[in-house]
């Protein structure tokens, strides 16, 4: 009896005991539930605990749940989660994550992968040290019809400016029964894509306060105001699924989006516009708007080792292709756009969006201050203010939210501060 | 009999034990003491905490502890605010037209499906859907009846060969919208209650007004609509406070665009406690917010009173 009653505690104990020896290899992962990157998650998640490596749990949220449950976890002290998904957007709470860069120098992290993707600007950094890794990557592109244009003897190579597009809009809709620009004007911040490329100046003052350079910021305002008149009817609104399908049956010659939301799509076998659709570098003095989904690893997270061992499982470059083949990720690894055969495959779109990745970084913007100016650059769009007016509410607004430290980094980093 | 017997039993007990019986109060109060522990826990203390943070400078993402006391500042800051006042003036807008739509809409399904019989019952059943339908999806469905170009509703415009509205791209129209889906879905409830008022109208006075030759449309300006107007006034009430804390239709169809059309006081403080963490801003605003809805639900009881010195 006195025996089966050790035995009895032997195994209770080791019941207990096991969990707790599981628990300094146990990985919980947030990502933004998608259907791509949440699935390659998964996979690459199996994959790892299949071949002995940490056991990691994929949590995966709509991209705004994603971004308040992260905040919401580390401002909280709750910490449930050791790594995270995000990008800039977390400027907010970059303090509570850990640097890296220890890890990255130690294993050469960064060897092969897209040149100066890992600068501050572009991926995400803390004073003067790194705290995001870089794992799927997009930059907003300029999609067009290449039936449509050439009826309209439009050359898409043509296409240097804003003001260049709505000349062009207007030979489109003249030559033919399209209308020109499609866009998910119903987001109301996509808007600022436009922005972003066709300003030219400086986001933060020499100060290190937020403001826009009046002349040139208005004058990118009016083209927006200008594009917008060349919206298919009632375009104003638009959901990303009816951008992108207005674009695919050709109701619309351009197209301006996120191009890993809608290449697969335009490609696909009863795609009414594959093989004559392609894409050029976006038009602008400015930047290219990236969005770079990157990894964080909180503070609060025990095991560092074993958070970057799935960094690396997830994010480096062994499954990057894979990812972007059967997921539509966009690689950060140089080495995937090398790849001759896929290269041939995608070669109406690839040339202009690797450009794109070379080019594009993120506005130094925090959250209060990117809502308040692509809210006022709608009102441009739709008529309800006037640009110079515009510009001035925005830059007073702005004098009263501050930069955080974060982002004020990136600008310097990035060119877009004032000198 | 029993229970009078068994009380009178258990104090002779006590007297002969010297004991003294507990003073009513004493009694009420244990009995209180629970449900007031409860509320102070859930609904006071967070009050009292939030109200202090209004008076202080707390940014959550420059810092974890609340900064220093800074008075009234941020209830100043916000009401300086145009995108907080701008807001305010369409929150007021949009809890004022919805009301009155669902108060009116409401009245009038209750008028027409008052009764017992077996269909009318059917009826107000289905009637009912809208109201348990989760907000957000009702949002969702209606972004998707709304939408210009592939929506439902221009859909049909468009086979009358009517013209066909940018219902959610179009700042006023938006703000007509969102009205619209919100009286929709609230105004099962007005009919709910309003049934309910109808049905227990007294029946004598109606079959005398009619026997004294008074038609419908007389019968319900003159007894019907006095005798349920406190209950109307009630439930625009209910309706009102509501309607000032619109949130989930905002950010599920519009988003508080195009540009600021839509925004209301609950989006705005969304943005700046949870997006923003503006704590402080946040909590003055949402003080401000309970004051409007205190205010406006005063108002109305007040007006209720006064109506029902009117009646008959």
């Amino acid at each position: 009896m006195a025996h089966q009653r050790r035995n009895g505690a032997v195994a209770l104990g080791a019941a207990l005991l096991a969990p707790l020896a599981a628990g300094a290899q146990a990985i919980d992962f947030t990502v933004m539930e998608a259907g791509t990157y949440d699935v390659a998650a998964r996979q690459i998640a199996e994959e790892l605990r299949e071949a002995g490596g940490p056991d990691v749990t994929v949590h995966a949220f709509p991209w705004a749940v994603l971004r308040q449950t992260n905040t919401t976890d580390l401002i909280s002290g709750t910490n449930r989660y050791d790594v995270m998904s995000g990008g800039y957007y977390l400027a907010d709470v970059y303090s509570y994550f850990q640097p890296l860069d220890d890890l990255i120098a130690r294993d050469a992290y960064a060897e092969g992968m897209i040149p100066n993707l890992m600068d501050p600007g572009r991926s995400e950094w803390l004073d003067g040290r790194q705290i995001g890794i870089p794992y799927g990557i997009d930059a907003m592109g300029l999609l067009y019809n290449t039936a449509l244009l050439e009826e309209a003897g439009v050359d898409p190579e043509g296409l240097a400016s804003w003001a260049d597009v709505v000349a062009a809009c207007e030979a489109i809709e003249a030559a033919t029964e399209a209308a020109c620009l499609s866009h998910p004007t119903g987001s109301p911040e996509q808007i600022g894509v436009f922005f972003f490329s066709g300003y030219d100046g400086p986001y933060v003052t020499a100060e290190g306060t937020y403001a826009l350079e009046p002349g040139a910021a208005a004058k990118a305002a009016a083209d927006i105001r200008a594009l917008w008149a060349h919206l298919p009817p009632g375009g104003n609104a638009m959901s990303f699924d009816e951008a992108h399908a207005a674009f695919r049956d050709g109701q619309a010659a351009l197209l301006v989006t996120w191009p890993s939301f809608v290449t697969n799509q335009l490609d696909a076998e009863d795609s009414p516009i594959r093989g004559s659709w392609a894409m050029t570098a976006l038009p602008g003095e400015g930047f290219p708007w990236l969005s770079l989904w990157q990894i964080f690893v909180p503070e609060a997270t025990a095991d560092r080792e074993a958070a970057w061992t799935w960094i690396k499982a997830f994010a480096g470059p062994e499954n990057a292709t894979r990812n972007l083949v059967e997921h539509n990720i966009g690689s950060v690894w140089a080495a995937t756009y090398e790849d001759p055969d896929l290269a041939e495959e995608r070669a109406h779109f690839w040339p202009a969006l690797t450009a794109g990745f070379a080019e594009a970084k993120n506005p130094p913007l925090s959250g209060e201050a990117q809502d308040f100016l692509t809210n006022t650059l709608q009102e441009v769009a739709n008529g309800r203010m006037e640009p110079e007016a515009a510009i001035e509410s925005i830059n007073a607004a702005w004098a009263s939210i501050p930069v955080p430290p974060a982002l004020l980094e990136a600008a310097r980093g990035s060119g877009l501060a004032a000198e | 009999m029993v229970t009078v017997a068994v009380a009178d039993e258990a104090a002779e007990r006590r007297r002969r034990r010297g004991v003294r019986p507990l003073p009513d109060g004493l009694v009420l109060g244990a009995f209180l003491v629970p449900a007031l522990v409860l509320l102070g826990v859930t609904q006071f203390w967070p009050l009292a905490a939030s109200f202090g943070i209004s008076l202080h400078d707390w940014t959550l993402a420059r810092s974890p502890v609340m900064g220093e006391f800074v008075g009234a500042a941020n209830y100043a800051r916000v009401l300086s605010d145009g995108q907080f006042t701008g807001a305010l003036g369409f929150t007021l807008a949009l809890a004022l037209g919805s009301t009155a739509l669902s108060l009116a809409a409401g009245l009038a399904l209750a008028l027409l499906t008052v009764g017992e019989d077996g269909r009318l019952r059917l009826v107000r059943a289905l009637l009912l859907f809208p109201m348990v339908i989760a907000p957000v999806a009702v949002g969702t469905i209606w972004r998707m009846i709304l939408s210009a170009r592939v929506g439902t509703l221009n859909g049909m415009l468009g086979a009358l060969g009517l013209p066909q509205p940018n219902w959610l791209g179009d700042p006023m129209l938006a703000r007509i919208s969102l009205a619209v889906i919100d009286a929709w879905q609230w105004t099962p409830f007005v009919m709910v209650v309003m049934a309910a008022a109808l049905t227990a109208l007294p029946a004598d006075v109606l079959r005398a007004a009619r026997m004294d030759g008074a038609g419908r449309a007389l019968v319900f300006r003159r007894i019907t609509l006095p005798l349920i107007l406190p209950t109307l006034m009630l439930v625009g009430m209910f309706r009102l406070v509501d309607a000032l804390m619109t949130l989930d239709i905002v950010v599920t169809t519009t988003g508080g665009g195009p540009g600021f059309a839509t925004q209301t006081l609950s989006w705005w403080i969304y943005q700046q406690g949870l997006r923003y963490f503006n704590l402080s801003v946040a909590a003055a605003a949402s003080w401000l917010l309970l004051a409007l809805c205190f205010g406006v639900a005063a108002l109305m009881l007040l007006a209720r009173r006064r109506a029902a010195r009117w009646l008959p």
